[in-house]
């Protein structure tokens, strides 16, 4: 206790470190490396972080006041989750947030399976394999908005219009997803798969019992980006949705903002409950997410 | 606007002023409380017969329900339109249905609509992308459906303003012109309360002088969509399409002085830049903040700069018109569609005149911040002082209006008017931030419209 | 006849016999047809409409009428054509700069350190938020005038005039090139720490005791073993780009002068603002015809390397 009194010296500072080195089973020198490391990724990330610090201190101000300072207060004033509620309950954003829920449920399972399915078939080697290769990398380069009316009018014969499934069904099948999964698959030891032929085992049960589990990584980064492109969907939901009950959030979000012409901070407010879900499914998925990278990418 | 209606409105405006206009901050387009102030009765309006008017001979066909109705960034009227909605069912008996798309996204939705073959039964639009719908046959021309007494509803210069080869081809919603909100406090610091400005170099010279003189940090900025840049060169004579709408008549040496009297001010710091590089809101926003002189706008903005600054109330803001009181015009209307069997077009045709009957048209002045086509609910609020008191800032959008409504210019009825507005914004906001010589980018953009006439 | 005879008999009634190969192949393209399906539907044939849509000229209500070459001789004759498509190659520059950005920074996140997972996951958040809402707050944050960033660079003196980031041609760029950097950054952090952490340390160890330094082991043993992952960072990144859309429309609406407009926005406006639904086919089958042209060839480089 009495140490508490006496001045910090650099010898004790030398021995906290000694001590954590220690610890850590390493010498002292690294343990400052690591320091240091920690603190350059810190202000990296702040920096990187800012703009979302921004969004977030708009949309929990209240009153809002004017954004438009003559030089902007970096601090936190009169933080207040009022724009939140008010936002939940001026317009019907459960009914949004469960038509996004559906369509992006949708697309995720749908994806899963037909980009399995496709992984697995170009993991065989075939007639025709380098022409469908090249066929699925130049359709990603396919300029989106260009599809949208055609597409449209397909959806339209399809009788799709203003369903759920209309919308999700160009999201379910991905490209990347498909190369991701074909180069997971690619990693499973064919011992195995014959191993389990030979127990009896159909095609079907040798995709879909053995690879999905020793792929789950793959699958869990397919599931991510599916999520990721169907949530944040704005144009195509657009054209096929006309149902105002069938919004999902994106196309609330933008005929929220006329109605509140101005109110900068119920935007912002709106923008981020748009992003919550999608920042809480990668945190759940991120260890599967980084581990099937791993897999995915260096087998090119 | 006939004379007599003018001198009245004019009278009760300097009476209001005199009354030192010592109201509470109105809450722009709150509801007022109604009383007195319109019929309530949807039918008092001249038309007479409930039912289709038109001479039908029986064979019109089927009625296609739902009519749906597409309205263009209407998404907070939903209780007004909802309104809309049953009357027409009640009086009707047909079913009615609404959609609503934000302005950006409307010709999209539009268009994928109309190529599935089922588009809405009637659109309400703006400005005049209307033509291209009409030209291509997606419109249904209304001169043999409307009666006279439904046009007696409306002014004739709103009619023949939207006129399109001597064709209807929509009824007038409501519409809004440009003009200028000031804060008074900047012009009586400067000591030109007195002079206020009325045409272009004037506007200029005030805005340098409320910089120069007062704290404040900007004399003027503006917005510039839909052809609202160019009162400042129809003050000074400057059209951009010859009579025929054939020709690019802009390349004129005044062109070029206010082009580069425009850039002068803004390297000089008294017009934002961002007047030049954002569409809308950042020019509000900046006005709202109060370091700004003037703020040349479409009036209908004026609820958002009331929610971008605390200080913005009938008595510390002011209304004037445009330069040379030749504000841009900006109009919404109903359309028919084609394809579709002639009695649902006549169902249609009822679905729009309740929507442009007296009380649901007293109901959209109200709740917004634009002028409507229905001459009697315009003349029962606009002339009501109540409504007047209670609204302030509405008042002078009102009267901003009854001022300039002559020299209000439209924009030009053709299919290509976007794009040649698109192409002469482009190019001379370049030159006004410097980007390019004032010159050279009057001279490029009349060669490009030129081309996009062909 | 149990059940062990039904193959025999399979074949005695159906006689063709596959090859194991041809019998492989079949089961493949059964298993690409979902894939398949959807991509035909609603990616090959929308360009191919497109593309007969180049040679015509379309009315609001879908009717169409053939006019040739003209809506391709109309390429000559459009200004802003050069420079979208200028904008367009510039722009795909970001790709590059946040592959780099992203290298280092995951050298620097491998070197696990407590925190380095949450760190990822800052880094990666803006690739999963709407672009709309990333492009309205810089747009805030670049105002020329009060702006959070020309205030900063300020108060830090590095900078005496406020920069005009949306105002000006050549900051205009810049501005979009620096949000997108921004926003896909955390995807190729990702996509490289995969890519590290798949390199086995005994290599390292090898190199180390072979005298290599540090930066020796960067260059010849970390760079190439990283050759793949860097290819799929440069194919993510052209599918990017197309994301630039409602950035630009956002933040600059392609200027000033034209100078931010690029392919795929002026795609969008002669479509639907200008109703040239012809001439924008035509603009859409060049674009296309470019991204795709990069992406064979860029597989074709990388398929070279790895046999």
């Amino acid at each position: 206790m009495s140490k508490i009194n006496e001045k910090i010296n650099r010898k004790d500072v030398g021995n906290v470190l000694d001590k954590i080195a220690v610890h850590r089973g390493e010498n002292r020198v690294d343990t400052v490396r690591r320091l240091g490391y920690f603190v350059v990724a810190l202000v990296l990330a702040l920096l990187f972080f800012f703009p979302f610090y921004w969004l977030i201190k708009v949309a929990a101000t209240w009153p809002s006041g004017s954004l438009y300072a003559g030089t902007p207060s970096l601090g936190l004033e009169s933080l207040e989750l009022y724009n939140f509620i008010r936002v939940y309950y001026e317009i019907p954003f459960p009914r949004y947030l469960f038509n996004s829920i559906v369509i992006t449920m949708l697309a995720v399972v749908g994806s899963l399976v037909t980009n399995s399915l496709a992984a697995y078939s170009l993991t065989k080697d075939f007639v025709g394999k380098k022409v469908v290769m090249a066929f699925m990398v130049a359709a990603l380069m396919i300029p989106y908005y260009v599809t949208v009316i055609p597409a449209f009018l397909l959806t339209n014969e399809l009788g799709l219009l203003n369903t759920h499934l209309g919308v999700a069904l160009p999201f379910m099948t991905f490209i990347i997803g498909t190369f991701i999964l074909k180069n997971s698959f690619d990693a499973i030891p064919d011992s195995m798969l014959e191993a389990a032929r030979l127990d009896g085992a159909s095609e079907i049960y040798v995709l879909f019992g053995v690879m999905w589990r020793l792929a789950k990584p793959a699958l869990a980064t397919n599931v991510i980006l599916a999520f990721i492109q169907t949530w944040n969907a704005y144009l195509w939901p657009l054209v096929v949705v006309s149902d105002r009950k069938m919004q999902p959030l994106p196309l609330a979000l933008a005929s929220f903002t006329t109605r509140f012409d101005g109110n900068f901070a119920l935007q912002y407010a709106f923008a981020i409950m748009v992003l919550v879900p999608v920042v809480i499914m990668f945190l759940l998925l991120q260890k599967q997410f980084i581990r099937s990278v791993v897999q995915g990418s260096v087998k090119e | 606007m006939d004379d007599e209606l003018k001198n009245q409105l004019t009278t009760r405006r300097s009476q209001l002023k005199a009354l030192g206009g010592g109201i509470a901050a109105g809450l722009a387009g709150c509801l007022g409380d109604g009383d007195g102030s319109g019929d309530g009765d949807g039918d008092g309006d001249g038309d007479g017969d409930g039912s289709t008017d038109t001479d039908s001979d029986g064979g019109g066909g089927e009625v296609e329900e739902p009519i749906e109705a597409l309205t263009w960034n209407l998404g907070f009227l939903e209780e007004s339109i909802n309104g809309w909605i049953s009357d027409f069912e009640d009086k009707t008996g047909y079913e009615g249905a609404w959609v609503d798309q934000p302005a950006e996204d409307f010709p999209t939705y539009f268009q994928t609509q109309v190529q599935s073959g089922d588009p809405p039964e009637t659109i309400d639009s703006q400005g005049a992308i209307y033509v291209q719908y009409a030209r291509d046959d997606v419109l249904h021309p209304l001169d043999d459906m409307v009666s006279d007494q439904l046009m007696s509803r409306f002014n004739d210069s709103l009619i023949e303003r939207d006129k399109v080869d001597g064709s209807i081809w929509r009824l007038p919603f409501y519409f809004v012109s440009t003009g200028t909100v000031y804060r008074k406090q900047w012009f009586e610091e400067a000591g030109i309360a007195d002079d206020m400005p009325t045409s272009t170099p004037e506007y200029f010279s005030a805005a340098e002088t409320i910089v120069n003189e007062t704290d404040a940090e900007w004399g003027l900025t503006t917005v510039r969509y839909d052809y609202a840049l160019w009162p400042f060169f129809w003050d000074q004579g400057v059209n951009i399409l010859n009579e025929d709408n054939t020709e690019a008549v802009f390349n004129t040496d005044t062109t070029v002085e206010i082009l580069t009297r425009l850039r002068e001010l803004t390297d000089d710091g008294i017009i934002p830049e961002l007047t030049w590089t954002q569409r809308k809101q950042p020019q509000a926003q900046e006005f709202g903040t109060g370091n700004t002189g003037m703020y040349h706008m479409w009036l209908s903005s004026v609820r958002l700069v009331q929610e971008s600054g605390d200080w913005v109330n009938g008595d510390s803001m002011g209304f004037m018109p445009a330069p040379g009181k030749k504000p841009a015009y900006n109009g919404h209307g109903w359309s028919i569609t084609e394809n579709q069997t002639q009695a649902t077009k006549e169902a249609t045709l009822e679905l729009i005149k309740v929507i442009l009957n007296t009380k649901w048209q007293e109901d959209f002045l109200r709740n917004t911040t634009v002028l409507v086509g229905n001459t009697n609910a315009m003349e029962n609020l606009a002339n009501s002082d109540k409504f007047r008191n209670e609204n302030p800032l509405l008042a002078g959008v009102y009267d901003t209006w009854f001022e300039s409504a002559e020299g209000a210019v439209a924009q030009p009825r053709i299919s290509q008017t976007a794009e040649i507005w698109d192409t002469i914004n482009s190019q001379f906001s370049a030159a006004a931030v410097g980007e390019t010589d004032p010159e050279q980018a009057v001279t490029n953009a009349e060669q490009r419209v030129n081309n996009i006439l062909e | 006849m149990s059940i062990q005879d039904f193959p025999d008999q399979m074949r005695d009634r159906f006689p063709v016999s596959l090859s194991r190969k041809h019998r492989r192949s079949l089961i493949a393209w059964l298993g690409l047809v979902p894939a398949l399906a959807i991509l035909i539907a609603y990616r090959l044939i929308p360009l191919l409409w497109n593309f007969l849509l180049s040679f015509q000229n379309m009315r609001y209500t879908g009717e169409t009428s053939w006019v040739g070459l003209e809506n391709y001789f109309q390429l000559m004759e459009d200004p802003v054509f050069l420079d979208a498509l200028f904008n367009t190659f510039l722009f795909l520059g970001s790709v590059p700069i946040a592959v780099t950005i992203a290298l280092g920074l995951a050298l620097l996140l491998n070197e696990r350190f407590p925190g380095s997972n949450v760190f990822r996951s800052m880094f990666f958040l803006p690739y999963i938020t709407m672009m709309v809402a990333i492009a309205v707050t810089w747009a805030y944050m670049f105002k020329s005038q009060g702006g959070v960033i020309n205030y900063a660079l300020q108060q830090m003196g590095l900078i005496n005039q406020n920069i005009s980031w949306l105002s000006d041609s050549w900051w205009a760029r810049l501005s979009v090139i620096i949000v997108h950097v921004w926003k896909t950054t955390g995807f190729y952090l990702i996509i490289i720490l995969a890519g590290l952490q798949n390199i086995p340390q005994e290599i390292y160890e090898v190199a180390r005791i072979d005298g290599a330094s540090t930066r020796q082991r960067f260059m010849y043993v970390t760079l190439p073993l990283l050759k793949p992952t860097l290819g799929v960072c440069a194919l993510v990144g052209l599918v990017t780009s197309f994301e630039l859309f409602d950035l630009v429309q956002v933040l600059t609406s392609g200027g000033p002068a034209r100078s931010t407009e690029i392919l795929i926005t002026w795609i969008y406006k002669q479509a639907f603002e200008f109703g040239n639904f012809g001439y924008s086919a035509v603009l859409a089958i060049i674009l296309f015809v470019i991204m795709a042209g990069g992406s064979l060839l860029g597989m074709y480089i990388q398929s070279n390397d790895y046999v």
